[in-house]
C-alpha cells in the first residue's frame, strides 16, 4: 500500500488503543499512529498525562517528515508495535 | 531498626497501653504549661524535626519532605535550643505566649511500630488546638513518628520526633508550643 | 493617578501622612480602599524580588514565587535563560504550576491542557487543527511574562511596568549594598546559595507593619525580644549573655539609619573610618571546625578588600522598596495578601562552596532565629500582629500612630552622596524614609512621576524644596 505523497506505509502492528492507552509514563521511542494517519515517535514525554513531542516518521504530507511537534494524548489513535 | 514482635499478644497490648500513656502524659504537661517537666523527657541526643510539606509532582513523593541533611524545615534542633524554648516560655515576657494560649493536644491513632530492645517507634496522630487573647484560634493536625526509650531510673524518654504538619503555607503566625 | 481613598469623605493621601510632624493615620495601614490601590500603584509599578539563580540552577528547573498578592514561576528555559512567568492560563485562567518546585519539560494547565513551554510560549492547544482551523494565533497566547527581569548578581528581581528605570539606577545608593547581600563570604560575588525551600506564613497583619519596620526599628529590640537571651540561641552559646547575634569583632565605624529619601531604600548600616574589613571573631563555639572556614575565608576578603571603604555594605542589614528586608544571611518578604494578612516568607544565604559542616551549622542556626519557629522572630509577630486589630477601630483611627523618634535629628555625609543619616540613637527614620516613598508611588500616574525624583510633587499646599524634598523632612 502506498499513499497519496510517496512513502509506503509500513506494517503497523496495534499494540495499544486510546482506551487503554495512558501516556504519562510513555518512554521515549514509542511509535504511536496519530488519527490523521501519521506514524511518530516519541522523543519527549512531558510526564503530566497530556503531551507527548513526536518526531513524524511516515506521513501523507512528506514535508513533515522528520520533523518534530507536540503531540495531545487525544490525537493518538493507537501505540504501535517496535 | 528492625521489627521484632512482644512474645505474646498481651505483652504487646501493655506496652501499647503503657506508650499510650506516656504520650497522653506528655500532652497534659504540655496543656498544663509544665514546660520544664517536659523537658526532662527529652533525651540528651533527641532529633526533633519538623520538615516543611512540599506540593510535589507524583513519582516525587520522596521530596515532598524536607530533609534534615540540608533543607529548611519548621524545627530541626536537639535538646539545647529545645531547653532554650522552654527556658524562653518560662520567662514571662515572651509575648507570643504572654499571656499564654489555652493549648490543648488531642493524641490519637497511636501505634506501636517496630520494638528494638529498650527502643520502641511509635506513630501518634495529633491534634494542637490553640486559642488566645479574645479569639485568635488556630488549629495544627498531623502526625508523628517517635522513637522512644525506656530509662529504667527515669522512665520513657523521647529520643527522635519526628513531626509531619499538614499544612504547605503555614496558617499560624507562630509555633509556640511543642508537638 | 490615585490620590483619594473613599470612606468617611475624600480625603488626600496626604492628610494621612504628615512627615515633617512624623504623624501618620492608622488608616494608611488598615483600609481596605487604600490596600486595594496599594496593590497597583506598588506591586505593579516598583521591581520586586522574586528569588535567586540557585533555585532554578538547571534548565527546566521552576519555583513559585509572589509578586503582590500575586503567584509568579521563577523558571529557567531549556536554552538557560532565566524568566518569570504569572501563573494562570491564558485560555480560562487556572494555575499552570501547582508544584512548589521542580524540573519541567512543559507547563500544562490541568483544565484545558493548553501547555506552555519552559520559555512562556503556547506549544500546545488541544483541537488547534480540527476545532481552532489553525486560527488561533498561539504566539499571542504565551504565558504573561514580567515586563522587566534583572539578575542581581544571583538575586533575580523584576517588575510588570515596562516604563520602570533599570534595577540599578532603581536601587541609587544601595547598589552595592545588594550587591553584598550576596556575595559569599571570601567576597565572591554572587557566591552565595539559598538553602531550600523558602518558609512561608500567614501573618494577621498589614503588610506594612513588618516591611516598614525592619531595618529602621531598634527601639523595639530591648523589649520585643527581651526574653531571647534566656534561650541561648546565638551560635557561641552561653557565652557573654547568651546573646542571639553571633560575636563579632569591632572595626572603627560609624552605624546609623541610613535612607534613600528619594527612593525608600533604607538600611541599618555603617560607614567606616578606616578601609578593609574587620577581624574574624570566633564565634561558632558549639559546632566544631565551622570558625575555621569562616576565618579562612574572612583573611581572603580582608586582603581582596585591603584598600576600600565598604561603606553599608560589610555589616548590618536592610530593606529594598517596597516589601524585601536582607542582609548578608537573609531574605523577609512581607508579602501583602488582604489588608490585614502579609504572607511572610523567609529565606537564607549560604557560601556556595561552604563545605557540609558549615552550611549546616549555618541552617540550624537560622532556622532557631527566624521564622515562625524563630526564637527570636516569633515574639515580633505577636507585636505586628495586634497592632493592627487594635487600629481598625473608629475611635482608634482617630488617634494617628506617632513616627517621631529622631525626627529632625539627620545629617548628610559626603562618603555616602545622597544617604540621609540618623545616628543619634535609635531613630525611626527608616520607616519616614518607607513611608515618604509611599505617598510618591500612591499618587503617581507613572514612572515618570517617581524617577528620579518626583517632579510635580502635589505637597497639598505644603511647601517643598526644589528637588521635590522639603528640607525639613
Amino acid at each position: 500500500m502506498t499513499t497519496e505523497g510517496g512513502a509506503p506505509k509500513s506494517e503497523r502492528k496495534r499494540v495499544n488503543t486510546p482506551d487503554g492507552m495512558f501516556i504519562r509514563d510513555m518512554p521515549e521511542g514509542t511509535k504511536l499512529e496519530l488519527k490523521n494517519g501519521d506514524l511518530v515517535e516519541v522523543t519527549l514525554n512531558a510526564r503530566d498525562g497530556g503531551w507527548l513531542v513526536g518526531r513524524v516518521v511516515e506521513s501523507e504530507r512528506p514535508e513533515s517528515v522528520g520533523t518534530e511537534d507536540w503531540i495531545f494524548f487525544a490525537e493518538v489513535a493507537a501505540e504501535i508495535e517496535a | 531498626m528492625t521489627v521484632q514482635s512482644a512474645e505474646t499478644a498481651w505483652e504487646r497490648m501493655l506496652l501499647e497501653r503503657e506508650i499510650e500513656r506516656f504520650l497522653y502524659d506528655e500532652a497534659a504537661m504540655l496543656d498544663e504549661r509544665r514546660f520544664s517537666d517536659w523537658g526532662d523527657l527529652l533525651a540528651e541526643d533527641i532529633h526533633y524535626h519538623m520538615p516543611i510539606r512540599r506540593n510535589v509532582k507524583f513519582g516525587e513523593q520522596h521530596r515532598e519532605n524536607t530533609d534534615t541533611e540540608s533543607e529548611i524545615s519548621w524545627f530541626d534542633e536537639g535538646k539545647r535550643t529545645l531547653m532554650g524554648r522552654v527556658r524562653q516560655l518560662n520567662t514571662g515576657v515572651h509575648w507570643p505566649e504572654e499571656p499564654f494560649s489555652r493549648v490543648r493536644h488531642i493524641i490519637t491513632n497511636v501505634r506501636v511500630l517496630a520494638v528494638d530492645g529498650d527502643e520502641v517507634e511509635v506513630s501518634s496522630n495529633f491534634f494542637v488546638w490553640s486559642n488566645r487573647l479574645r479569639d485568635e484560634c488556630v488549629m495544627f493536625i498531623g502526625t508523628r513518628n517517635d522513637i522512644l526509650r525506656r530509662d529504667s531510673e527515669t522512665g520513657w524518654k523521647i529520643a527522635k520526633r519526628l513531626i509531619l504538619l499538614d499544612q504547605n503555607v503555614l496558617l499560624a503566625k507562630v509555633f509556640s508550643t511543642f508537638f | 493617578m490615585v490620590t483619594y481613598i473613599k470612606g468617611r469623605g475624600d480625603r488626600n493621601l496626604r492628610d494621612l501622612v504628615d512627615l515633617e510632624t512624623g504623624v501618620v493615620s492608622r488608616e494608611v495601614y488598615v483600609n481596605e480602599d487604600i490596600y486595594a490601590q496599594e496593590l497597583e500603584q506598588i506591586y505593579g509599578r516598583a521591581w520586586l524580588l522574586v528569588g535567586h539563580e540557585s533555585q532554578v540552577e538547571n534548565p527546566g528547573d521552576f519555583v513559585l514565587g509572589r509578586m503582590g498578592e500575586e503567584e509568579v514561576i521563577l523558571t529557567r528555559d531549556r536554552k538557560g535563560q532565566i524568566h518569570v512567568f504569572l501563573n494562570t492560563c491564558r485560555h480560562r485562567g487556572m494555575k499552570v504550576c501547582r508544584y512548589d518546585d521542580g524540573n519541567a519539560l512543559v507547563f500544562t494547565c490541568p483544565f484545558h491542557a493548553w501547555t506552555y513551554d519552559t520559555d512562556g510560549r503556547l506549544v500546545g492547544v488541544p483541537h488547534h487543527h480540527d476545532a481552532y482551523f489553525d486560527e488561533l494565533d498561539k504566539s499571542q497566547w504565551g504565558l504573561a511574562e514580567v515586563a522587566q527581569m534583572c539578575n542581581y548578581y544571583g538575586s533575580i528581581w523584576a517588575t510588570w511596568d515596562p516604563k520602570a528605570p533599570s534595577f540599578e539606577d532603581y536601587l541609587g545608593p544601595f547598589k552595592q549594598t545588594v550587591r553584598w547581600a550576596f556575595q559569599a563570604s571570601d567576597g565572591t560575588d554572587a557566591g552565595v546559595e539559598l538553602y531550600k525551600p523558602a518558609q512561608r506564613w500567614r501573618l494577621p497583619s498589614n503588610w506594612k507593619f513588618g516591611a516598614f519596620s525592619f531595618a529602621g526599628d531598634s527601639a523595639h529590640a530591648a523589649m520585643t525580644h527581651l526574653s531571647v537571651n534566656a534561650a541561648a540561641i546565638g551560635p557561641q552559646g552561653e557565652v557573654e549573655g547568651g546573646g542571639r547575634h553571633p560575636l563579632a569583632a569591632p572595626f572603627p565605624s560609624k552605624r546609623g539609619y541610613m535612607s534613600s529619601r528619594e527612593l525608600g531604600h533604607v538600611g541599618q548600616l555603617a560607614i567606616y573610618e578606616q578601609p578593609g574589613v574587620a577581624d574574624y571573631r570566633d564565634t561558632w563555639l558549639l559546632e566544631p571546625g565551622v570558625d575555621d572556614y569562616w576565618r579562612e575565608t574572612r583573611e581572603i576578603k580582608k586582603q581582596k578588600f585591603a584598600n576600600e571603604f565598604l561603606h553599608m555594605q560589610s555589616d548590618g542589614q536592610f530593606h529594598i522598596w517596597p516589601n524585601a528586608t536582607m542582609s548578608d544571611w537573609r531574605i523577609l518578604m512581607w508579602h501583602p495578601h488582604g489588608v490585614g494578612m502579609t504572607e511572610s516568607w523567609r529565606q537564607y544565604q549560604v557560601d556556595k562552596n561552604a563545605p557540609k559542616h558549615v552550611k549546616d551549622a549555618k541552617r540550624r542556626y537560622v532556622m532557631r532565629y527566624c521564622g515562625p519557629a524563630g526564637i527570636t522572630e516569633s515574639d515580633d509577630m505577636e507585636n505586628w500582629n495586634y497592632a493592627h486589630p487594635a487600629s481598625l477601630g473608629m475611635v482608634a483611627q482617630r488617634y494617628p500612630y506617632n513616627f517621631q523618634l529622631g525626627l529632625h535629628h539627620n545629617h548628610y555625609d559626603e562618603r555616602i552622596p545622597g544617604v540621609t543619616i540618623g545616628d543619634r540613637g535609635p531613630s525611626e527614620e527608616n520607616q519616614r524614609a518607607r513611608l515618604r516613598r509611599w505617598v510618591e508611588f500612591m499618587e503617581a500616574g507613572s514612572w515618570d512621576d517617581i524617577f528620579p525624583v518626583r517632579k510635580n510633587g502635589k505637597s497639598n499646599g505644603k511647601p517643598r524644596g526644589g528637588n521635590g524634598i522639603s528640607s525639613s523632612w
